[in-house]
């Protein structure tokens, strides 16, 4: 089938296998290998990109559901060189030590703060509660969630 | 293998158009959060992949003029969570749909999906059942609505044909009822129900009416509650938790079919033990409720 959708931003149409997880057409195809694959049946997380400003586990989506849609994964954080505050704030509260799970988590706090700019612990407990993180742990990934909100209010 | 066709209509209309053309071995995609593991698991070897993803018209939920709310069969969890609408009426219906999965589950799964995948432990069809509800399918003849009870037969296997597919879900609007739903799983979030439970009532001058109350994942399909009425009151509870848990120990004993999992003799009583906790959460919230 012919996909149309945007990545990171900018438009896209290619020919593609509309029945291939959108996980393979990521990491395959687009070569954008800071989508990890964990579990690959949606319990893990590790899979999550932003479909349309929504978390979603890349893993347990066909390519053809992304036509017409927004595609955001972690590549896209970065703009002009300088790294998201979510990004920012996860180097800065130390969030991250495997790194395996970070680039989803860190696509499911974008997808939070985008729709709710200040949430409260339980809701960024809620919003993280699909990504699983066997090193690090969450308490320092909510405090990263917390700098994060509060850098973006500055920001505004 | 050969390459599986992927369809993917943007419109109703072009969905009746092609149901009469679909290969015996079509798969129908609605959110993908049950198919995807099932073609990672057991590699069916579909010949189509029908995508219900992008129509519209599935994912609208709105007041028909014959009092009932139309729920679109695409409508995620989440944003059934988030609808006003659902919110007011069926607040029973919006807690299951708050707590089903993760949020990423959430923001793809959908209500018709769950229904059709019929998973005895499945969070929707209980507040179906509950709210009376009715499901609309569409075929190459048009639609037609059925009770939830003619939709969900009591082996767990849905009515749905060769050709068929589920389109919307009608609940009817009555303003008077308050419900409510609650669940027991092995964990706080990202759970599958153990033990599902929901109820509607209505106040009668400051006094809560239990009128029907549903228990989903202790059989292959969600089961009425013996004696709602029970659940109204603090007093009672004790003897609804007790009548649950006789329910759940009938179900067990008639079951010819050793489980699938290697349980220990505690495992195999636990649903029956943990009764009394969903009991005890869904009498409380009615009391908070009607405070």
């Amino acid at each position: 089938m012919e996909l149309h959708f945007t990545l990171n931003g900018r438009p896209e149409t290619m020919e593609v296998d509309g029945s291939k997880r959108l996980l393979d057409f990521i990491r395959d195809d687009l070569g954008l290998t800071g989508t990890k694959e964990g579990c690959g049946e949606g319990e893990c997380g590790a899979c999550t990109v932003m479909l349309n400003g929504e978390a979603i586990h890349s893993c347990l989506t066909m390519t053809g559901q992304l036509d017409g849609g927004e595609l955001w994964t972690i590549e896209g954080l970065e703009q002009n060189g300088e790294l998201d505050v979510i990004q920012k704030a996860f180097i800065k509260k130390s969030a991250v030590q495997c790194g395996f799970c970070v680039s989803g988590m860190v696509m499911s706090i974008k997808a939070l703060l985008l729709k709710n700019p200040h949430p409260t612990q339980e809701e960024v407990k809620m919003a993280i509660a699909g990504n699983i993180c066997r090193c690090t742990g969450y308490r320092e990934v909510k405090a990263a969630v917390q700098e994060a909100a509060a850098a973006q209010s500055e920001e505004e | 293998m050969a390459r599986t066709e992927y369809l993917q209509p943007g419109t109703l209309e072009d969905l009746k158009n092609l149901l009469p053309t679909l290969p015996t071995n079509t798969a129908v995609l609605a959110g993908g959060t049950d198919l995807m593991p099932q073609i990672r698991t057991r590699h069916p070897d579909y010949e189509c992949i029908l995508s219900l993803w992008n129509i519209p018209d599935l994912r609208v939920v709105e007041e028909t003029t014959d009092g009932y709310l139309k729920i679109g069969a695409m409508v995620t969890h989440a944003a059934a969570a988030d609808n006003h609408l659902i919110r007011r009426y069926f607040r029973g219906l919006y807690m299951a749909c708050s707590h089903v999965g993760s949020q990423q589950v959430r923001n793809k799964g959908t209500l018709g999906g769950s229904l059709v995948n019929a998973s005895p432990a499945g969070d929707i069809a209980p507040c179906i059942f509950l709210y009376h509800g009715q499901l609309e399918i569409l075929s190459q003849d048009g639609s037609r609505r059925v009770d939830m009870d003619e939709f969900l037969f009591p082996d767990g296997k849905t009515c749905l044909q060769q050709g068929e597919i589920l389109t919307a879900i009608y609940l009817p609007i009555d303003k008077e009822l308050n419900s409510c739903f609650v669940k027991l799983g092995s964990r706080r979030e990202v759970t599958i129900a153990q033990i599902s439970l929901c109820a509607a009532w209505k106040n009668y001058s400051g006094k809560p009416e239990v009128l029907s109350a549903f228990v989903g994942a202790i059989d292959r399909r969600p089961c009425a509650f013996p004696n709602p009425g029970l659940l109204a009151d603090l007093l009672t509870a004790e003897q609804a938790a007790q009548l649950l848990a006789d329910q759940i120990r009938q179900i067990r004993l008639k079951r010819t079919r050793p489980p699938k999992l290697k349980l220990t003799e505690a495992e195999q009583l636990y649903k029956e033990r943990a009764a009394k906790g969903v009991v005890y959460d869904v009498v409380e919230l009615i009391g908070a409720a009607e405070l």
